[in-house]
């Protein structure tokens, strides 16, 4: 049992590992076939996983209608869109449109429940993130300050409305033939110091990502195997 | 002018929710149609690469996003896919996240139509498919076995467009429009910079700062940036639709936003406790 428990994971993660980092080095047709058939069976645990995620789903939610916890109700909605969606599916034969153009119930049900749903969520990010900035976008210290010119440029530059009062209004195109038009500041802004910054990030990223793997690879970090250790 | 900046201060949260609401419904009704767009040169880059191919190039295009995000990167789609059409180019299109797929279909079957296209000869929808990454990898080494049936339960193989396409490399470019991950970071990771394809796309506006690196490096060409992205390609195609026509709104809100974060900070100033005050 120890074997199937823990050295046979480790042994299959140590060789997949070892040659999903390897084939991408080795431009041949053999790597390309390798690196085809794992991401096949990859697609193939990723369906499992996915199973296994809904099963989680409804474990978590089932137990929370058993004991009437607070918001109970949101539990059996989830329950009841789920129904709904597969349901739907199954009889639309998981066609959103049927072949004569007509809208199955299937796409319906997408179209005026997910679409607007999803839409609504995100517009209303827009409404906090005004609330947000007049309450706490302050310039309480120095470089809170260059953070705040700095998000006031790009909010205004990205306006093209703006860069009309100041190419034709303000009659601003170069200084000392340097183009300074606001796209061209923004384009600045985006392209020089955040762009470094976000490469920093990036590298920092992917060092502790191999880091990471190459633990995992080499059975150095057990955690994904359970139960401590 | 403390008491007043004070009272500003401790003001409802909700009379700023009304106040950028009408600032984005007004625009709607009354279109102010405020000048200044002019494509910029990321999106001209884009627009550049597609006028310039060769009638009939395959071009792939991926709807990496689901609708949240459908009012910046539709447009998007919208815009490049009739420029597409437009250059008798012949389209295969995809997408990596599964919430997006009815709403992808709709952008392409909308579009073909409006441009005549035929399915099948013109342009194909494949669909979703699990795996994230996977899924491009796989493609790039066989298209026909990672989507053996097309959106609609068409062999694929079966389709013409599709018997002369088998690997992501034979494709003359592909273009991602992400929201988010899995979208072009990962069809550059797992693609184009192993497989040799070329690459554009386009994101959304708080994207556009992470994307721009890859811009820089020569991993992509040009990139469409949010609504404005959008609107500034309708203008390059002479098709002026969704976008430009909510340009009016952004500004507007952008504008508020600006607006309020000045009055806070003015506010904070003029009534934070000074040194050695009371």
């Amino acid at each position: 049992m120890v074997f199937l428990k823990r050295q046979l994971p480790l042994l299959i993660c140590f060789i997949i590992g070892t040659i999903s980092a390897v084939q991408y080095y080795i431009p041949t047709h053999l790597s390309s076939d390798v690196a085809e058939g794992l991401s096949n069976w990859y697609i193939i645990v990723a369906m499992f996983a996915s199973l296994l995620g809904f099963v989680s789903v409804g474990m978590v939610h089932s137990k929370k209608i058993q004991r009437k916890e607070p918001g109970w109700a949101y539990s059996a909605l989830v329950f009841l869109g789920i129904a709904l969606m597969v349901v739907l599916g199954f009889w639309s034969g998981g066609k959103e449109t049927y072949d004569d153009g007509r809208i199955s119930p299937f796409g319906w049900l997408y179209n005026a429940t997910l679409v607007p749903l999803q839409s609504t969520m995100f517009a209303i990010l827009g409404f906090y993130v005004a609330s947000a900035a007049f309450r706490s976008f302050r310039a309480k210290s120095f470089d809170a300050g260059v953070l705040l010119v700095t998000a006031v440029i790009v909010l205004l530059g990205n306006v093209p409305f703006t860069n009309y009062i100041w190419a034709t209004g303000l009659g601003i195109h170069d200084i000392a033939g340097v183009k300074f038009e606001m796209t061209d500041i923004v384009g600045w802004l985006i392209g020089t110091p955040n762009a470094a910054a976000r490469r920093g990030v990036t590298f920092g990223v992917a060092l502790g990502a191999i880091a990471t793997s190459l633990k995992i690879i080499f059975g150095i970090e057990r955690a994904y195997l359970g139960g401590g250790d | 002018m403390e008491p007043f900046f004070k009272k500003l201060l401790a003001m409802d949260r909700r009379w700023i929710f009304l106040a950028l609401g009408l600032a984005v419904i007004f625009p709607t009704f009354i279109h102010l149609n405020l000048p200044g767009l002019k494509p910029s040169p990321n999106v001209t880059a884009v627009y550049d690469l597609i006028e310039g191919m060769p009638e009939g190039s395959k071009v792939l295009v991926s709807f990496d996003f689901d609708p949240a995000s459908k009012p910046e990167l539709a447009p998007q789609g919208v815009a490049v896919l009739r420029h597409l059409f437009r250059k008798k180019h012949k389209v295969v299109a995809m997408g990596l996240w599964v919430t997006g797929v009815t709403m992808a279909k709709d952008i392409v079957t909308r579009s073909a139509k409006e441009s005549n296209a035929k399915y099948g000869e013109d342009y194909v929808y494949l669909g979703w498919k699990p795996g994230n990454f996977a899924v491009i990898e796989n493609m790039a080494g066989d298209i026909h076995g990672c989507f053996p049936k097309d959106n609609d339960g068409n062999e694929t193989a079966s389709l013409p467009l599709m018997k002369g396409i088998h690997k992501l490399a034979e494709f003359d470019l592909v273009v991602s429009l992400a929201a988010g991950s899995p979208g072009i970071d990962t069809w550059i990771a797992y693609g184009s910079d192993k497989y040799h394809f070329k690459m554009t796309g386009g994101t959304t506006a708080v994207n556009v700062g992470s994307m721009a690196q890859y811009v820089q490096a020569g991993q992509m060409v040009g990139l469409i940036g949010a609504m404005r992205g959008a609107a500034e390609y309708e203008l390059l195609i002479d098709k002026r639709a969704d976008a430009a026509a909510g340009m009016d709104a952004i500004s507007l809100g952008h504008y508020l936003i600006v607006i309020f974060v000045l009055l806070g900070n003015i506010a904070y100033f003029v009534t934070r406790p000074r040194k050695g005050g009371a």
